[in-house]
């Protein structure tokens, strides 16, 4: 049983504080602050431009943000300012605890590598175990993305786009992330495989009991994927909360005109 | 269990000319463990309302919802979540699940997100998808393919948990006559 959890005893996992990133005179993103706990899923949701990838790629270190806090709770050292971190310390980071998942999925791979290699990298950065075993986990992982072990030595320039997508979610997560950085992790994918791949993600999902930040424009997308939401608009919040109450009961104008807009089929 | 004291609620519609719609004013309700209410209105009269404000799927405007200890409409996501998962079930007539997952997977879920072994949650969501009337071949396929599916399922996933509180909303409003019977007496 998953225990009930109050609310003084967990330390959040990540903690966002005043993030500002800016293009010259041009706002990025601007004060973003928010706590996220172990296990919890949170979509950040707004049009082109709204910030949000900006944001992603700020608190995941791959674009110094001008000011604000990116503390994460670290397994040797508890709460850490990632912002603060050395070089090679945030390197091991990205590839021990935290996993990004990048939109398309070539940008995350090694495309001149095997699909087993692609795996086995990551393991093999933080010393992983001998050949034998990681390409015996590379093998069990293609089959939890229902990818054929057949294809192992493949490379994923020989894969679908569907295929490449959850290729990429393997060799994320082999190394047991507790936090994954996900920028439109159904885009670009049809949708009879955009469906199969938001059923994976909520099943390893649970069963990991990861804690993801997923950027995407698509709302049926985070109502099926995460707990709570965060709605952006010209580099800044404007509204946030249980995912399911702030689509179907939105309280800020750009909200309302955000659901409204969905086409229906 | 449940207990609203005062609980306000009114949507502004920000971009048709911020009108206003009140729908409930100054509503009280204490439900006790073990307590079954009947609620009765018109269409409009806001019992929907009621039960997404219960459930924290609509924001109160005021007063204080509260489901055991927790207060719903001033509570963290994680709370809600974590009070829907343990404590807090919901049936509606409408499903939402990822498409083309089968009917036996949705109807299980409830279980698995407390931690039930897989074997045991599909084994308690056959014994209900067969409760209510659903043949075994349809059980692999997707609840929206097959004629009063989506209701009957979304019933069965409702009831896989045994959850100490449960909000049904019109749960058997698109069933035939004969088919209701078995919605209300899931054992």
């Amino acid at each position: 049983m998953i225990k009930e959890v109050g609310a003084q005893d967990m330390t959040p996992l990540l903690q966002v504080n005043s993030l500002t990133k800016m293009y010259g005179a041009r706002i990025g993103c601007k004060d973003v602050s928010f706590d996220l706990y172990p296990g919890e899923v949170m979509g950040i949701v707004g049009e082109s431009g709204s910030g949000k990838s900006t944001l992603l790629n700020a608190m995941a270190g791959y674009h110094a943000p001008d000011q604000g806090e990116v503390i994460f709770d670290t397994r040797a050292d508890g709460p850490q300012d990632t912002l603060k971190m050395s070089e090679p310390e945030r390197r091991m980071l990205g590839r021990t605890d935290w996993a990004f998942v990048h939109q398309p999925a070539r940008d995350g791979l090694r495309m001149s590598v095997s699909a087993g290699g692609n795996i086995g990298e990551r393991l093999m950065a933080v010393g992983g175990p001998h050949y034998g075993e990681i390409r015996a986990q590379a093998a069990d992982w293609l089959g939890r993305v229902e990818i054929s072990d057949s294809r192992i030595d493949d490379r994923p320039s020989a894969f679908s786009g569907g295929m490449q997508q959850r290729l990429q979610i393997a060799r994320n997560l082999v190394t047991g992330p507790r936090l994954v950085f996900m920028d439109e992790p159904t885009g670009g994918l049809d949708v009879s495989v955009q469906a199969r791949l938001l059923d994976l993600l909520r099943g390893l999902g649970r069963e990991m009991g990861l804690s993801a930040i997923i950027v995407t424009h698509d709302l049926a997308v985070v109502r099926l994927l995460a707990d709570r939401l965060m709605v952006m608009k010209d580099g800044h919040e404007v509204e946030s909360g249980l995912t399911d109450q702030v689509l179907d009961d939105p309280q800020h104008a750009y909200t309302q005109l955000l659901v409204s807009s969905v086409l229906q089929v | 269990m449940i207990e609203l004291e005062n609980v306000s609620k009114s949507f502004t519609l920000h971009n048709q000319g911020s009108a206003v719609i009140p729908v409930m004013e100054r509503v009280n309700l204490t439900v006790g463990a073990g307590e079954c209410v009947g609620l009765v209105g018109a269409s409009g009269a806001g019992k929907s309302t009621l039960m997404r404000l219960i459930y924290g799927n609509y924001l109160a405007a005021a007063g204080r919802v509260m489901v055991g200890d927790l207060d719903v409409a001033q509570a963290a996501p994680r709370h809600i979540i974590a009070r829907r998962r343990e404590t807090l079930g919901y049936v509606s007539q409408f499903l939402r699940v990822v498409p083309r997952v089968a009917a036996l997977d949705v109807v299980a879920e409830p279980l698995l997100a407390v931690g039930t072994p897989l074997e045991a949650a599909r084994d308690k969501a056959a014994s209900l998808l067969a409760q209510l009337n659903i043949p075994e071949r349809l059980w692999s396929l997707s609840p929206t393919t097959f004629s009063g599916g989506e209701q009957r399922v979304n019933i069965a996933r409702g009831f896989a948990y045994a959850y100490p509180a449960l909000l049904l909303d019109e749960p058997t409003a698109s069933l035939d006559a004969k088919n209701p019977r078995h919605g209300a007496d899931p054992g």
